[in-house]
């Protein structure tokens, strides 16, 4: 369940920068950036109110404050986004990033979670050769 | 120079899965939505007011430009679930799997107003050695 909802979460990825690319173009990288959030903090709002009621508690309260930070990078990189996928082939918004995910999910997997494995590494090894043999001219 | 800040943004990526992974596991997704996309618009809206000098109104839109908004907030529900279910390596394995899938659609048929590049036989290899590789990951 998880893994189909992941490939989903994979197509919305790079649909969300075609988009909005091409409305940078029109009206600039921070018109589009807020238009971004803001429906998104719309559609958000209504999902906490529709699914995510019951399961609010005080306890949120104690919840460290550090783990708010997400926000900080992921507007970040909607900014770059927006910027940069106008500017460059579509294949460089899925290939570069992935490079840089695939080598920080890694150390985030080996510090936060404790598991590393080879096997991991070898497909990702694979993965990332074969997305080079198509790109090759 | 724009490759290196794409590529770093990859980083970025992984940093908010992982504090968003973290703020659902101690509270829910829908209030990891909620919150990371609250805050950004708030400083989003500090960061326009500074900096767009642009002066083009948004004005009317075509609708599938409000599409993004409404797929960022399902990404980081989806997200912060998967990252605390099946770990980082996995979300992004698959995230790849769906990537590749649309962005062949989009080459094949031309999608949402990009150029149209059809598919070529010799990509099968390279199709191939990306499959094995994520089948070795996950058995």
């Amino acid at each position: 369940m998880y893994y189909i909802l992941a490939i989903i979460m994979g197509v919305m990825i790079v649909l969300s920068p075609v988009l909005n690319g091409q409305l940078t173009l029109k009206v600039g990288t921070y018109k589009t950036s807020l238009l971004n959030f803001g429906i998104g903090a719309v559609v958000a709002t209504a999902a906490l109110l529709i699914f995510g009621m019951e399961s609010i508690s005080i306890d949120y309260i104690q919840i460290p404050p550090y783990r708010y930070l997400g926000f900080v990078f992921g507007l970040f990189v909607i900014l770059v986004f927006n910027h940069v996928s106008s500017r460059l082939s579509a294949i460089y918004i899925v290939l570069l990033p992935f490079m840089g995910q695939t080598i920080m999910s890694s150390i985030v997997d080996y510090y936060l979670f404790d598991s590393f494995n080879f096997k991991k590494l070898i497909g990702v090894i694979l993965v990332f050769t074969g997305v080079w043999l198509n790109e090759r001219k | 120079m724009n490759k290196l800040i794409i590529f770093i943004n990859g980083f970025f990526i992984v940093i908010m899965n992982s504090f968003n992974g973290m703020l659902s596991t101690s509270s829910s997704v829908y209030w990891t939505s909620f919150m990371h996309h609250i805050f950004s618009l708030g400083f989003m809206y500090i960061i326009y007011l500074i900096y767009d000098k642009n002066k083009f109104r948004i004005g009317r839109l075509e609708f599938k430009y409000y599409l993004p908004g409404l797929m960022s907030a399902v990404v980081v529900m989806i997200g912060s679930a998967c990252i605390a279910n099946i770990g980082a390596t996995f979300l992004i394995v698959f995230n790849l799997v769906g990537q590749i899938l649309i962005s062949v659609l989009i080459d094949e048929f031309g999608l949402f107003g990009m150029e149209k590049v059809p598919f070529r036989k010799k990509n099968l290899v390279g199709y191939s050695v990306i499959l094995v590789g994520i089948v070795i990951m996950f058995i």
